[in-house]
């Protein structure tokens, strides 16, 4: 392509083949291809989408708004999340626990809870720390009977309790739901030998 | 055309010197800018980086768990900043002076604005780097610089802007090319989105609040933010790969049409996709259905640069295996394809939902600014260094690279390591998107929390900081051997001979009358007034304007097909014309800002709040919240709970109570929680949890601990934090900070300076005497006293003590009852909604 910049370049007769313009720019040439169908189609289908869409949910309503659709899968959620916790309550009482807590296979799944949520404040071994109160020891605050302390991992502290250095265990239901804070009850009861075990 | 049978000629000497030396610039901060970057990409595998591993390095010497100006929540706006502003600002202006002296067949205007745009740009980079890791910041990402830096900025820009019009009006080329329209809206562009997004009121030498708070600050930041790569990252570059790319294979530019319409198309339409990074927030939701929309209809015109750059190399792609300039224009103007294919695919909302807040956006980002900025840079670097330095030690007797075979070895290895960067962040991403909303089979739990889905990024991460490695070594290779070029070379200015007799055909007065007298220029503009009229109008009539919005489009095809030559000398003398051709510039990339901001800062304020409405900061909380910015916690910390269930399951409880002692709902975040936010904080990665209900969900100790200690909490990547427990909070900074904050529009009853600083010393006695008396591990300097009531006086006045109380307050909202004004409805078309809300 060695044009001389300073003669302008003949249209090609040929009516598709591609034309070079007559300017040239510190040497650069331009063709002028036509615009690949294809890419065209794309735009041209963007555009439509764009004004199809605005259309339909502006002017039509048969589209959900973004609340009404989060509103109503969370309170389908919140439905599914009573159901659970009706579930598991008429399933669980003290004695339902302390056997949890013999098997082996259960106290393994309320380990694996306990060491992922529980021992930054209760620590590894259950004897608690600054933040979290021991699980060992012969004290319990809220009641030693495993389904005390069922409640508080459910619940977490009592509103009106002074907590623990001035520190109140948060409630987990919504974070571990009822299964797993019934789990890690029974791993605890597993461990911690100062249990409520009478009925 | 000039014609050289013409005997009077003149010889022009170009500057070459002022493209020099941004070049150079543009390497020695690219290198430093990319060294941050892999800094900080460890700093997320290993907290140790942010400053503990001075302590191994120094054999125990230095004694620390963390250095403050180290920390990833300061380094990441260096690394932003200087990717962007020094190592891209300058090779943007290394560009355009070589180019557009040579389109315009003419020195630039004036040597000393040309000196003063290098001096002054490059005083900027220095401030920057010395302020961002000192922690001054308006924490606004890629706006973080303080308001003294701003305004050097926007002058030093005007400077550019000055240097470069009156280039053009000297010019002896008749007609403008496409590379000077893109730089034309680079400059414009720019200016209008830096100096809209840096408004602010100063409360000291080195702070100042932004003028719009909340969700109109967000949407004003993204407009800024999603179009700096627009107009600082893409435009100027693709100006740069229309003068570069046929240069460099010497072969004409592919399609003069297609430049053209991409060129308008690109302008008008970018402008209006910023609010797809806000989507599923409390972002009104028609700014976000048009941010999601407009990035659809983008994804064409970016192509067409594209295709404008790979389609000019054919009848040259054998140069590809021999000549390392075409090998990075052409993976460079690929790697452009691939990101601008992404960014429209991440835009679409359901997309978004997995893709926002994770490191598929930061992987995505990176193949646009290593690939398609860096690997262009670098093809300009190598076709220009032995252009700009002579040494005529090739075989032919010309220029030559000290060694073009570094020149492709940077390309093999630069090119695996953004492979790499960007694969390792696709997986790493995607997996994080979906393990942080994976939930039991009932849907009732999440299944992860948030520390195990950090950890189980480790690998991926390890992978993303390797190719960053291998990214900046090849660059590294690129300044060795540009530098080894410059010294076997010697510095030539350029030289041409043009006609004598200047200025052809060209800017007559009457050029300002082809904004008016200009059909298509007519047709587009209406056609896109009633597009906005159908946005707006209430039901009925919007239709209405759309079909006349259509007609009208109708009408235009048909005039243009009847006699397309006519619009095709039309647009030839708009080129011949820099004015108007740059007031058109201005109204296209204008248009799209004004129509989302404008409603937004009319419509979305406290008094028009109608379920929840944020309560406002004591004087110390508000400390404490400046405090979180200066330690650029925003850069991991979103505080935005999106309309996910994943989000809302994970973020959504709130801890506070109203003023009748009753828990918050919570659920996803709305507008009015954080509405008198200056700046908002909404966040744009988790790297860290969210915090928009964090308050009183942990006690005033754990995050004393915390803070000090995070691997409290096993596994965290969270940097120490520990000289918040010894530095002092600034309490006499805060009446002067209220009274901005006041003359702003933010509601706080009338305080007396005593008043304001009793309130922040009161508020901090008590927490700090909490802390004291559950026996925090004290700061080194109060660990010998021994009377519990001057420990926690001394305590309250640290840091640490503000940071907590704004923490506790954080989701703090009061529910509307009785709404007394309403905005007007024609600023929101989501009234058009049937029962929305």
């Amino acid at each position: 392509m060695s044009q001389d910049p300073n003669t302008t370049t003949p249209k090609p007769s040929v009516k598709d083949g591609p034309v070079l313009r007559d300017h040239v720019f510190d040497g650069i040439q331009e063709f002028d291809q036509k615009l690949p169908n294809w890419w065209l189609f794309t735009f041209y289908i963007a555009i439509v989408f764009f004004v199809g869409y605005w259309v339909v949910y502006y002017s039509t309503d048969s589209m959900q708004t973004p609340t009404q659709n989060i509103d109503a899968k969370m309170a389908a959620i919140e439905g599914k999340k009573k159901q659970e916790l009706v579930a598991m309550m008429d399933k669980l009482d003290d004695t339902v626990l302390l056997e949890w807590s013999t098997n082996q296979s259960i106290t393994d799944e309320g380990k694996a809870v306990y060491e992922q949520y529980c021992i930054a404040c209760h620590s590894p071994g259950l004897n608690g720390g600054v933040i979290g109160r021991s699980l060992i020891d012969e004290h319990w605050e809220y009641g030693g009977k495993p389904m005390d302390l069922f409640h508080l991992v459910l619940n977490g502290s009592p509103s009106d309790a002074k907590g623990f250095n001035g520190q109140k265990m948060q409630a987990w239901k919504d974070v571990l739901g009822p299964e797993k804070s019934a789990k890690v009850v029974a791993y605890v009861a597993s461990k911690a030998p100062h249990v409520d075990k009478t009925k | 055309m000039n014609t050289s049978t013409n005997a009077a000629t003149t010889t022009i000497v170009y500057d070459d010197k002022t493209v020099r030396r941004f070049m150079i610039a543009s390497i020695i901060f690219g290198l430093v800018g990319m060294l941050v970057g892999v800094i900080a990409a460890f700093q997320l595998n290993f907290w140790q980086m942010n400053g503990k591993f001075l302590e191994y390095i120094t054999f125990g010497a230095f004694k620390s768990e963390g250095v403050s100006f180290l920390t990833f929540g300061r380094l990441r706006p260096l690394h932003t900043n200087a990717a962007i502003f020094a190592f891209v600002g300058n090779m943007m202006f290394a560009g355009v002076y070589y180019s557009t002296q040579r389109l315009c067949k003419c020195r630039t205007a004036s040597d000393f604005l040309s000196g003063l745009h290098f001096w002054g740009w490059q005083l900027i980079i220095v401030a920057a780097a010395i302020t961002l890791p000192a922690g001054l910041t308006r924490g606004k990402e890629y706006a973080e610089l303080i308001w003294p830096i701003n305004i050097a900025v926007a002058l030093i820009w005007v400077v550019f802007a000055i240097n470069f019009f009156w280039t053009l009006a000297k010019r002896r080329e008749p007609n403008l090319y496409v590379a000077i329209w893109f730089y034309i809206a680079t400059i414009i562009t720019v200016a209008m989105l830096y100096i809209v997004n840096h408004l602010s009121f100063p409360t000291s030498l080195t702070h100042s609040y932004p003028v719009f708070a909340g969700v109109q600050d967000a949407l004003v930041q993204w407009w800024y933010g999603h179009n700096a790569v627009a107009f600082f990252l893409t435009t100027p570059i693709l100006g740069i790969m229309y003068y570069f790319m046929p240069k460099a294979a010497g072969r004409p530019v592919y399609s003069y049409r297609l430049s053209i319409i991409h060129f308008w198309a690109l302008v008008f339409i970018y402008i209006w996709a910023g609010p797809h990074h806000l989507l599923n927030t409390a972002l009104p939701n028609w700014l976000q259905t048009l941010g999601m929309l407009f990035s659809l209809m983008l994804w064409a015109p970016s192509w067409g640069g594209m295709l404008n750059g790979l389609l000019t190399l054919r009848g040259a792609w054998d140069k590809l295996r021999t000549d390392p300039v075409i090998k990075f224009f052409a993976a460079g103007v690929t790697f452009y394809g691939m990101a601008t294919f992404e960014g429209p695919l991440m835009s679409i909302k359901a997309i978004n939902q997995l893709s926002h807040y994770t490191d598929w956006t930061i992987g995505h980002v990176h193949s646009g600014t290593l690939g398609w900025n860096g690997f262009m840079a670098a093809g300009m670097f190598y076709w220009m260094a032995p252009r700009l330095w002579k040494n005529n030690k090739g075989t032919d007797g010309g220029s030559v690279l000290w060694r073009e075979s570094w020149a492709n070895m940077h390309f093999w290895i630069g090119t695996v390591g953004i492979l790499l960067y960007v694969a390792s962040m696709w997986v790493s991403g995607i997996m994080e998107g979906l393990m942080l909303s994976a939930t039991n089979e009932a849907g009732t739990t999440l299944r992860h929390d948030f520390v195990t889905v950090t950890q189980a990024k480790h690998v991926m991460l390890l992978f993303r900081g390797f190719g960053g490695l291998l990214y900046l070594a090849g660059f590294i290779m690129l300044a060795i051997n540009i530098f080894k070029t410059i010294r076997m070379s010697s510095p030539v200015e350029a030289s041409a001979e043009v006609p004598a007799d200047a200025s052809p055909e060209q800017d007559s007065a009457r050029g300002l009358g082809l904004i008016f007298r200009n059909d298509p220029v007519t047709y587009s503009f209406w056609v896109i007034i009633f597009v906005i009229l159908w946005l707006f109008l209430p039901d009925g009539m919007d239709i209405g304007a759309l079909i006349i919005a259509c007609g009208l489009s109708v009408q235009a095809i048909w005039i243009f097909t009847r006699n397309p030559g006519r619009w095709a000398e039309l647009y030839d003398s708009l080129e011949k014309n820099w004015v108007p051709f740059t007031v058109l510039v201005f109204i296209a990339a204008a248009l799209g800002g004004a129509v989302q901001i404008i409603p937004t800062v009319i419509a979305q304020k406290g008094e028009y709040m109608d379920d929840r409405r944020q309560i406002l900061y004591t004087p110390l909380e508000l400390a404490g919240r400046d405090l979180y910015i200066t330690e650029g916690c925003y850069n991991c910390h979103s505080q935005m709970i999106r309309m996910l269930e994943g989000d809302i399951l994970r973020y959504g409880k709130s801890e506070l109570t109203d003023k009748d002692n009753n828990k918050l709902d919570g659920g996803y975040s709305r507008i009015g929680e954080s509405i008198y936010n200056r700046p908002f904080q909404w966040g744009s990665k988790r790297t860290g949890p969210d915090l928009a209900r964090e308050g009183r969900v942990r006690s005033d100790v754990w995050h004393y601990n915390h803070m000090v200690d995070p691997r409290m909490n096993p596994g965290s990547i969270m940097p120490s934090y520990h000289w918040m427990i010894d530095k002092k909070t600034d309490i006499k900074a805060l009446p002067g900070k209220i009274a901005v904050l006041s003359k702003l529009g933010v509601p706080y009853e009338a305080m007396t300076e005593d008043v304001i600083e009793d309130n922040a010393k009161l508020q901090a006695l008590g927490i700090a005497r909490g802390l004291v008396a559950n026996e925090v591990v004290l700061p080194k300097d109060l660990e010998d006293m021994d009377d519990e009531a001057a420990i926690a006086s001394a305590l309250a006045e640290r840091q640490i003590v503000a940071l907590i109380a704004y923490l506790q307050k954080l989701g703090a909202y009061e529910n509307v009852e009785n709404k007394d004004v309403t905005a007007p409805s024609l600023t929101n078309p989501d009234n058009k909604h049937a029962e929305s809300e």
